[in-house]
């Protein structure tokens, strides 16, 4: 490989980064414009605010401290957040093919559950005054229970992310495996060659389960309704994020519009064979596929209601063994 | 279900009392300690009553022929009495 | 309601693993209010709600108002039935003085009331959906709802507040003319199909059926014991509607709406399927409208002992009460049926989810403006 290749390598990378932050400050708005404020005929906010204006906005804000025990942690977890999912969108190119081993299925199912790992530590940083710093007189005299310990919301939202972890992560690793199985290689680059050869994954029973199984776990990964146990407004308010103020906040709402952009290139990858490159046109048809994902999860998250556990556990383990399905689909 | 009385306060609960089959019209709750009370509520039987002058609370009853107004202010002013004691 | 002794001891020691404070700014209650989660592997094992933040000592500053500001005054006791409580308010004292209300005004009283109990009900089918995460459902509602504003603005000049009853009668800009009557037949034209369409949609969701069957039980017997009313009490399956026992309701017919298991499901269906009969009351009260006038002003003042009246509004029992001493106002007391339904909904809360906890604190359609009320003057 020539100097002039690598910088070629170089430059197409860091220009798919570019689109890939160019395309995912429009996913919010499209989501929440241009799909569930038409199921629920209101105007919606502007198509740039939520991913664009919003952001730039919040850097703007003054920079205040968080109630954490650990505020300069807290604040750099989105801003790993977004690093990881740059990680993810990377090991995924054609350029770093040849860094093999990193750019295998168990880079990526390592790099997905850091993502994840992240939300815990947030759920124990955060202590925010809406739960036992509120300034009300609560154990006092004639109080029930005066002697039981206290837990602020956002514990409980980091212990759903542990259970998260534990079994809500279930389906997307599942689906990641079918594409596998079926090019009986764990490296991306092989998984990509096989569907040159013989047409996307997503063409075939077990690539259509995957497909299925896929979208659900993009949902859970994502926390959005109705898989958002995590930040539930009925109890753990905003859960983990809850303390992100000013600049961190921004780097919250960019990360979320990415993740989202790249599990959908990640989706295209595995069961289509299109790496996202920008020295292609096949470019356009990794953000066909976000827009798909993006449109198809607005509607999804319009028309349901949140999920306690008692719903949670039922439909991921439902759509788990339809993943298993696919996985054996994929030998036959 | 609570109700906080804070600090050195004089309230009356009668909103809160479920009267259809208790013998006061109205109860004025007067706090005279430093240190916030919870009561109960909605009240629905007489031992309510006892349970909360345990607390430390002082518990006036109103009957329904008694003047409410008159014994809500002799309650604020030996309540201001206590405070200004306090103050000095 | 007969009713045991109700002692309010603090239950017996329980093994507890954590206590989840959450309040009084929280996105799930739109009203000030604190509630303490004794939880045990996100199962909720006992609960403290506590209420008081938001009085206003509205009893205390009508001691010794005249009655008709003091009545007037009662309308701001609350924001979502303030009709209720004005002609309530003003039903304890033509009680009084045995003031005679023309027929007409009766009628256009009943129809405040019954519109007053759409929106009521709407609103709070809305913040339902809303704490359940099925915000299309709760905008769907809330869009419903528009057409009874704007009914109550066009009666009352008032999306809120709209001051219709007055003692002896109605105000004069209250009354209905031809267009008005037309304009409230196609407005309950409009609200019955849309809610039906709604309610299918809603019945049919096995998401949210999964999500309101068995989350927030009350049993019937603790609802009587904890004095809980209205449909909160009628979801228990005790079929009790004091507007069955007002004669201002006599000349109309209706039926009593009650489910069986006391649960969010059925405290929400009570609601959807007593919709359809205040629109069959609003409707007879609309045909049968009776002519002449509307305000009845040949009565005197003179004092009275304490007079009590208790009337049916979108919650359940409303119980006003006060003297009259040389026409003010004296030791006036006011109970909402949210006091007693809210301190029900603690019981309701145990063995729930702890995401289930605030649904079924606000199955009860709770009403934390009407409830602070209690005499408390405090500098902040």
């Amino acid at each position: 490989m020539t100097i002039v290749d690598s910088l070629i390598a170089v430059l197409a990378v860091i220009g798919t980064l570019i689109v890939a932050f160019v395309v995912s400050v429009w996913l919010p708005g499209i989501e929440r414009k241009l799909i569930q404020a038409r199921i629920q005929q209101r105007i919606g906010p502007p198509l740039s605010s939520p991913g664009l204006m919003a952001p730039i906005k919040f850097f703007f804000k003054e920079i205040i401290n968080p109630n954490s025990p650990m505020p300069k942690l807290y604040n750099a977890l989105p801003l790993i957040g977004i690093i990881i999912t740059l990680f993810l969108l990377m090991i995924i190119m054609p350029q770093l093919y040849p860094l093999a081993a990193f750019t295998s299925v168990i880079a990526l199912v390592g790099l997905l559950k850091i993502e994840e790992v992240l939300y815990m530590f947030m759920g124990t940083l955060s202590k925010s005054v809406l739960s036992v710093k509120m300034p009300f007189p609560d154990v006092v005299k004639g109080a029930k229970h005066p002697e039981v310990p206290r837990s602020f919301i956002e514990e409980l939202s980091s212990m759903r992310a542990f259970r998260l972890i534990a079994f809500g992560s279930f389906p997307i690793y599942l689906a990641i495996f079918i594409p596998v199985a079926m090019a009986g290689s764990i490296f991306i680059e092989d998984i990509v060659a096989y569907q040159q050869l013989h047409g996307p994954v997503l063409f075939s029973l077990a690539g259509i389960l995957g497909a299925v199984v896929y979208f659900f776990g993009f949902m859970i990964l994502l926390n959005e309704y109705p898989f958002s146990i995590l930040k539930t407004k009925a109890d753990v308010i905003e859960g983990p994020l809850l303390e992100y103020a000013s600049k961190y906040r921004a780097y919250v709402f960019i990360s979320r519009g990415l993740l989202i952009f790249v599990l959908a290139c990640i989706f295209s990858t595995l069961f289509l064979g299109i790496p996202p490159n920008i020295l292609s046109w096949t470019i356009l048809l990794n953000i066909v596929v976000t827009l798909a994902f993006t449109i198809l999860m607005a509607i999804v998250s319009a028309f349901s209601p949140i999920f306690t556990f008692k719903q949670f556990y039922p439909v991921v383990a439902g759509i788990s063994l339809l993943g298993v399905l696919g996985i054996i689909a994929s030998f036959l | 279900m609570k109700f906080v009385v804070r600090p050195l306060h004089i309230i009356s609960v009668g909103g809160y009392i479920v009267e259809t089959d208790f013998p006061y019209r109205n109860i004025i709750v007067v706090n005279p300690t430093e240190e916030p009370i919870k009561i109960d509520i909605p009240i629905f039987s007489e031992d309510w009553i006892d349970r909360h002058r345990q607390l430390g609370l002082e518990i006036i009853l109103i009957k329904e022929e008694q003047n409410f107004l008159s014994s809500f202010r002799k309650a604020k002013v030996k309540l201001d009495r206590l405070k200004e004691e306090l103050t000095e | 309601m007969d009713k045991d002794k109700i002692t309010n001891e603090t239950p017996k020691k329980q093994v507890i693993e954590t206590e989840v404070p959450m309040g009084t700014v929280h996105s799930a209650a739109i009203e000030p209010y604190r509630i303490r989660l004794f939880v045990e592997d996100e199962i909720v094992k006992d609960a403290e709600i506590t209420v008081g933040v938001n009085h206003r000592g509205v009893e205390r500053i009508m001691e010794g108002l005249p009655v008709e500001k003091a009545n007037s005054l009662t309308e701001k006791i609350c924001g979502i039935c303030s009709n209720s409580h004005i002609w309530n308010s003003v039903l304890v004292a033509e009680k009084a003085l045995g003031i005679e209300v023309p027929e007409r005004a009766q009628y256009i009283r009943i129809i405040m009331e019954e519109l007053e109990r759409l929106h009521s009900h709407m609103l709070y089918l809305a913040h339902g959906n809303e704490v359940l995460g099925h915000e299309t459902f709760s905008m769907r509602l809330f869009y419903i709802r528009e057409t009874v504003m704007e009914l109550l603005r066009m009666i009352g000049g008032n999306r809120v507040q709209y001051g219709v009853s007055i003692l002896g009668g109605i105000r004069p800009r209250a009354d209905l003319n031809q267009m008005r009557i037309q304009k409230i037949n196609e407005g309950m034209d409009f609200v019955e199909d849309k809610i039906s369409n709604f309610a299918e949609r809603f019945i049919s969701d096995p998401m949210i059926m999964s999500r309101i069957t068995g989350v927030g039980i009350l049993k019937k017997e603790d609802a009587l014991r904890l004095a809980a009313s209205g449909p909160t009490l009628r979801a228990t399956g005790v079929s009790i509607d004091l507007r069955k026992d007002m004669m201002e309701y006599d000349p109309f017919e209706f039926d009593v709406i009650t489910q069986d298991d006391g649960d969010v499901k059925s405290n929400l269906l009570v609601r959807v399927l007593e919709i359809p009969e205040a629109i069959k009351i609003i409707r007879q009260a609309v045909k049968n409208l009776p002519e002449g006038g509307i305000t009845n002003r040949s009565w005197e003042m003179y004092d009275t002992p304490i007079t009590k009246s208790y009337i049916e509004v979108p919650r359940g029992k409303l119980y006003h009460s006060y003297a009259l001493e040389e026409g003010r106002v004296r030791h006036s007391i006011v109970r909402t049926p949210s006091i007693a339904n809210i301190g029900a909904m603690e019981q309701a809360c145990i063995g729930c989810h702890i995401t289930d906890a605030q649904l079924a604190v606000v199955q009860c359609d709770p009403c934390f403006t009407c409830t602070d009320r209690a005499i408390q003057i405090i500098k902040l």
